[in-house]
């Protein structure tokens, strides 16, 4: 039930004046996925904007022989923005940690608001500059050596 | 009196030549007329220090001509290049958008021209016009494919000559053209040091100077000055296996 019409926080919508956040809620719907779900795949368009509701997330950048863990997201994040504006394909997984609640919009339906409300990318581009800010922070740690959590994939060959 | 460095000083947005290759430049013109209004034309020398990492946002700096490194220095002060910046590119915008510290240190490869927006003009000019968030929002999304993409370079390449192959074939994108040119060359113009690309790389001078030397003896590579002629782009193909 979208009860909190308008109230609701989020990284993006907290930038968002109330009218527009309406129309996006307007087109949301909630999921909860058991812990360990993959809820985006590197390289598979997912076809929605996803907002953390409840819930902890893994963002992880998939490798060769493994992934590198990025940040782990809690309410609040918004996910699959770069796919849904760019139109490119997502570099990075996200899988649940534990039980968690998304809220998912079309992207078909974010684009026709973004169109109607183009003030919109103002916002778009400080959650895109979060997610960049994360990327130089994994980045600049393998290039000084610092240890990094990387999970290696059970040999399957 | 032709200008210093045979450098061209671009001083009016509307009339820049260079606009429709740019990716940030190509504004609408109620915001092009803005941006001529609120930028400060500045040119720099090679070697110039554009901001620090660690240093208080200031504004964002948008690169007409010439390039720039970006890069950071771990506490042990070892200093490694996270990526050159080309024209077009507007540099400190994660800084100015967060008002948070700069997160690298850009210094320029050569002379340049650098507008600054002070950051209290740009966020004006960023929620004034929708175009302009739009460009930012591309830019932030290609340096993040960027910075994805070095993560994963950087993360499996084993071997310092791989990553100095790989660099290699990544500048080969982009060749220049040159008169004394072999066919099946391909020529690219470099002006980082041999330090420079030890930083890019994650490895020390020697180790850079080596590869180099040993690339040049398989005849592999070819230097004259900053010009280099990739001589057999498959035998470094072969030696990057990611």
């Amino acid at each position: 039930m979208k009860s909190d019409l308008g109230q609701r926080c989020n990284e993006l919508y907290d930038a968002l004046p109330p009218e527009i956040r309406q129309k996006l809620i307007a087109h949301e719907t909630e999921t909860t996925f058991p812990a360990g779900t993959l809820i985006i795949k590197a390289g598979v368009q997912s076809g929605n904007l996803i907002i953390i509701t409840s819930g902890l997330v893994e963002i992880s950048l998939p490798v060769a022989q493994g992934a590198f863990s990025l940040v782990l997201a809690r309410t609040g994040k918004v996910l699959g923005l770069r796919s849904v504006v760019a139109g490119d394909l997502p570099d990075t997984d996200v899988t649940t940690l534990e039980a968690s609640t998304v809220a998912m919009i079309p992207e078909k339906e974010f684009i026709h608001i973004l169109h109607q409300h183009p003030q919109m990318y103002g916002a778009i581009a400080r959650v895109l500059s979060t997610d960049l800010k994360m990327a130089d922070k994994l980045l600049r740690q393998l290039a000084h050596g610092t240890s990094v959590k990387r999970k290696l994939l059970a040999a399957s060959c | 009196m032709s200008p210093a460095y045979d450098f061209h000083i671009i001083e009016d947005c509307l009339k820049c030549q260079f606009r429709e290759d740019r990716l940030f430049c190509t504004l609408s013109l109620p915001a092009l007329k803005a941006l001529q209004q609120i930028k400060a034309t500045a040119v720099y020398p090679k070697g110039a220090l554009l901001c620090l990492e660690g240093q208080a946002p200031r504004g964002a700096f948008v690169l007409c001509t010439g390039r720039a490194k970006l890069s950071t220095t771990s506490a042990e002060g070892k200093s490694i290049i996270l990526r050159v910046a080309e024209p077009g590119e507007v540099l400190g915008l994660t800084a100015i958008l967060a008002n948070t510290p700069y997160e690298a240190t850009v210094e320029t490869l050569e002379p340049t021209q650098a507008n600054f927006i002070s950051q209290s003009d740009f966020l004006r000019f960023l929620e004034k016009y929708p175009d302009v968030g739009m460009k930012v929002a591309q830019q932030l999304t290609h340096n993040c494919k960027c910075a994805y993409e070095e993560i994963r370079s950087l993360g499996l390449s084993t071997s310092a000559p791989e990553k100095i192959a790989k660099l290699l074939l990544k500048w080969a994108e982009h060749p220049v053209n040159v008169p004394k040119k072999k066919s099946g060359e391909v020529a690219v113009r470099v002006t980082l040091t041999q330090e420079e690309i030890a930083q890019f790389v994650g490895t020390s001078r020697e180790t850079v100077s080596r590869t180099l030397g040993d690339f040049k003896k398989k005849g592999w590579l070819r230097i004259k000055g900053a010009t280099w002629h990739i001589v057999d782009r498959s035998a470094l193909e072969k030696m990057v296996t990611t």
